[in-house]
């Protein structure tokens, strides 16, 4: 199951945790414990989009508009990423 | 053992983190617990008892791990304490709420010698969620006790006590045959393979299979610990077949989850979502459909987002009237002139500008908020990755290009997180092209005065252009930058529809909102002074000033592109500050006054509102030419600052810079001259 699921991902699409459980006809719970599992594996990194992190770099700290900057928002609505370790390619 | 049941029976809690492992270890033991160290280590051990029908318990607090492989020394030391045959009973917790991750641990436990039973606890969540366990058809294919239990509910902890006395008891194992199964499908026959050269009786408590799936999984430490038990040539065998292996832990990683699904085909049991929202995202996420609703979306957005806009634009309107009192006051009290013709032309074309600009971030900040608030602005990045890959970016370039609509700056900084450097420089280059925060400040502006109720259209308009012009911008920089190998696959997990949490959206939205102001304040009072005093004379002859001049004499020039020398410094200004450029306007068309008689010749007076004057100055079409130029051009110093940063790169920052000058010539060269046969 995960050797489908890895061949899925070497595609270079991205895909919906719901469209990847409907594809290896599994629950989205269960494609979210494939993704933990994978994780703690080393196979797969999250892409982390700091905002606290991107905040006041470039000397940017007083720069007005950019959610980079807004804390209060980071990471809330934005889509979880993950992406397939290159030694899997 | 070294513990007997009429003694001190042991009790090991086994869990993952969260799994609320703490809250039944104190539940159970109140005040009764030592906590120290695990011998040789720095990870905390808890023990503690309760007292029972007679009898002591001693309840045992593992630490935390995922699974009971050797990926932290907090896994090996539960699989060590389990192996040594210390606990009597193991105590498996699985957060009922979400069984497919929380029953891994079981798979993973599954092969251990040593009686468990298993808590399915966070029932009460897992039945707020509208799931329910059939515990007693699991408990037949598992063998073991199972206990449907919220741990932090102590009044009902009599079913824990019960299953823990039938364990000790009967002392059943966890039924693994149909997990077996599964192994014995892992390719080459590998699992097999391995089996007959273990020792059949397994090591410790640790089975035969068990030992054969870790080495499988590539487990240093329990290839060591065999290494004594076995004879040479066998442990020279079980390294071959061990080389062989490429990503075990796939391999049997799949046969696990493959078992806790089997396991819950038909003991689990989950409410179907809403199905109407359910229809709704399953057309959001459609590779096909999902992309022209998330555009039909987002251009009603736009189009919605004038409406709160407006009263705030008209309130700004109203601002410039205010001259003539002003005047008149000043007069009555014999103030300058010069102070007179600043507070006229500097002060009050400033807050028209910003009061007038701020409507439609507030309207578009409102409307995008909301939608992102609610959780569909997460489905438009991810139905649009197929355009990313058909522009040469990686996938999770969508983010900062998303963040680029707030500010470049930050769109520029979140390209950190695209590992190619070709892919980095190709996501700036493109992150330009996304109209930020203060191109949406200016344009609605410009537009309304313009083109009135057809406002909207121009905004749908750069839309389209923006879209033809990363096209062509990725043509221009991918085809030196990007090989196809560099695009990874991505998975998303889009956040699920939620009501919005009004409160903190319009605190996000006044706080943004406000940031924009302020900064427009102080960048158009600025530039506006700036030019004020270049364009200032006090003889009223404005076209003896240096700027007058050099204005006209580029004007030839810049007219083929549709820019009065007006406009064209405006455009200029727009690369240090995309305010910048309104200050500018203001200035250079109000002056003094006098720079507008000057300019236009029609004897401009020092009341016309800034509107009024620019409507008499500019076409339609050198007004469309500007908006394009200004919208496409750099976006602001600090993001050409940023873009050096993060490439590191003189001469790429620099290509970047000029062919923004050059397209957004170009642009507005084409805006002119099509509008020019319209209008």
């Amino acid at each position: 199951m995960f050797t489908k699921f890895i061949r899925l991902m070497n595609n270079g699409k991205s895909r919906s945790l719901f469209e990847i459980s409907e594809l290896l006809g599994i629950s989205p719970e269960t494609a979210e414990a494939f993704i933990e599992y994978l994780s703690r594996k080393k196979m797969l990194s999250r892409v982390i989009y700091n905002a606290e992190e991107l905040c006041g770099s470039n000397g940017c700290s007083h720069c007005s508009g950019c959610k980079g900057c807004d804390k209060s928002q980071s990471g809330k609505n934005v889509p979880k990423i993950w992406e397939l370790n290159k030694k899997l390619n | 053992m070294t513990a007997t049941l009429t003694n001190q029976p042991t009790i090991a809690l086994l869990g993952q983190p969260n799994s609320g492992k703490s809250t039944l270890f104190n539940g159970l033991t109140g005040a009764r617990q030592r906590v120290g160290n695990w011998p040789g280590k720095t990870v905390e051990k808890k023990e503690g008892h309760y007292d029972r029908n007679g009898l002591r318990y001693r309840v045992v607090d593992l630490p935390g791990s995922y699974s009971l492989s050797a990926n932290s020394e907090e896994e090996i030391i539960t699989r060590d304490y389990i192996a040594s045959g210390q606990a009597d009973v193991v105590c498996i917790l699985a957060d009922s709420s979400q069984l497919s991750r929380s029953l891994f641990m079981l798979a993973d436990y599954a092969g251990m010698e040593c009686p468990a039973i298993l808590l399915l606890n966070l029932m009460d969540i897992a039945e707020s969620q509208g799931k329910s366990v059939d515990a007693e058809k699991l408990e037949k294919k598992l063998g073991i006790p199972i206990v449907p239990f919220v741990a932090a509910d102590r009044k009902k902890y009599d079913v824990f006590y019960a299953a823990v006395e039938r364990a000790l008891d009967e002392k059943k194992l966890v039924n693994a045959d149909s997990l077996l199964e599964n192994f014995h499908t892992i390719e080459n026959g590998v699992f097999e393979k391995l089996l007959e050269l273990l020792p059949n009786e397994g090591l410790e408590s640790y089975s035969a299979h068990w030992l054969a799936i870790k080495l499988i999984e590539g487990d240093i430490a329990i290839l060591e610990k065999i290494k004594s038990t076995l004879s040479e040539d066998n442990y020279r065998q079980i390294q071959s077949i061990l080389s062989s292996i490429k990503n075990g832990a796939l391999h049997t990683g799949g046969c696990k989850f493959k078992w806790v699904d089997e396991l819950l085909s038909d003991t689990f049991v989950k409410k179907q979502e809403r199905p109407l929202l359910s229809k709704f995202d399953r057309l959001a996420t459609h590779r096909r459909f999902g992309k022209p609703l998330a555009i039909l979306i987002i251009l009603l957005g736009l189009v919605a987002s004038f409406i709160p806009a407006a009263p705030i634009m008209f309130a700004g309107g109203l601002i410039p009237k205010l001259g003539e009192p002003i005047a008149n006051a000043l007069s009555a009290i014999s103030a300058p002139q010069m102070l007179t013709d600043f507070i006229n032309h500097v002060i009050l074309n400033t807050l028209y500008f910003a009061v007038a600009m701020i409507g439609f971030v507030f309207g578009v900040n409102l409307v995008f908020g909301f939608l992102e608030e609610i959780g569909y602005m997460a489905r438009v990045s991810y139905v649009f990755d197929g355009t990313m890959a058909k522009l040469g970016l990686q996938g999770k370039a969508v983010m900062p290009l998303v963040v680029s609509f707030g500010c470049t700056i930050g769109g520029a900084a979140g390209t950190r997180v695209i590992d190619s450097w070709a892919q980095r420089v190709l996501t700036i280059a493109l992150a330009w092209v996304v109209p930020c925060a203060a191109t949406w400040a200016i344009v609605p502006v410009l537009s309304s005065l313009f083109f009135g109720a057809w406002a909207p259209l121009i905004i749908v308009a750069i839309f389209l252009v923006a879209g033809i012009h990363m096209m062509i911008t990725a043509k221009v920089f991918g085809s030196k930058l990007i090989r196809d190998e560099d695009r990874a696959g991505l998975i998303m997990e889009l956040p699920p529809y939620h009501k919005p949490r009004w409160k903190a959206l319009f605190r996000s939205i006044f706080v943004r909102t406000w940031d924009i102001l302020s900064r427009a304040l102080k960048v158009i009072l600025i530039v506006s002074t700036v030019f004020w005093l270049l364009t200032y004379s006090a003889s009223g002859s404005p076209d003896k000033t240096l700027l007058y001049r050099f204005g006209r004499a580029i004007e030839p020039a810049t007219i083929i592109f549709g820019f009065t020398w007006q406009t064209f410094l405006a455009y200029l200004a727009s690369m240090l500050s995309k305010e910048a450029a309104l200050g500018v306007l203001g200035t250079l068309y109000l002056g003094a006054g006098t720079l507008f008689s000057a300019t236009v010749g029609s004897g401009g007076e020092m009341a016309a509102g800034l509107s009024s004057v620019l409507l008499t100055s500019l076409t339609p079409p050198t007004a469309l030419a500007f908006i394009f130029a200004v919208t496409f051009n750099a976006p602001c110093l600090m993001a050409i600052t940023s873009t050096y940063q993060e490439t590191r790169s003189l001469k790429w920052t620099l290509r970047i810079l000029g062919y923004y000058f050059a397209t957004s010539l170009i642009l507005a060269f084409l805006a002119y001259h099509i509008a020019s046969l319209i209008f």
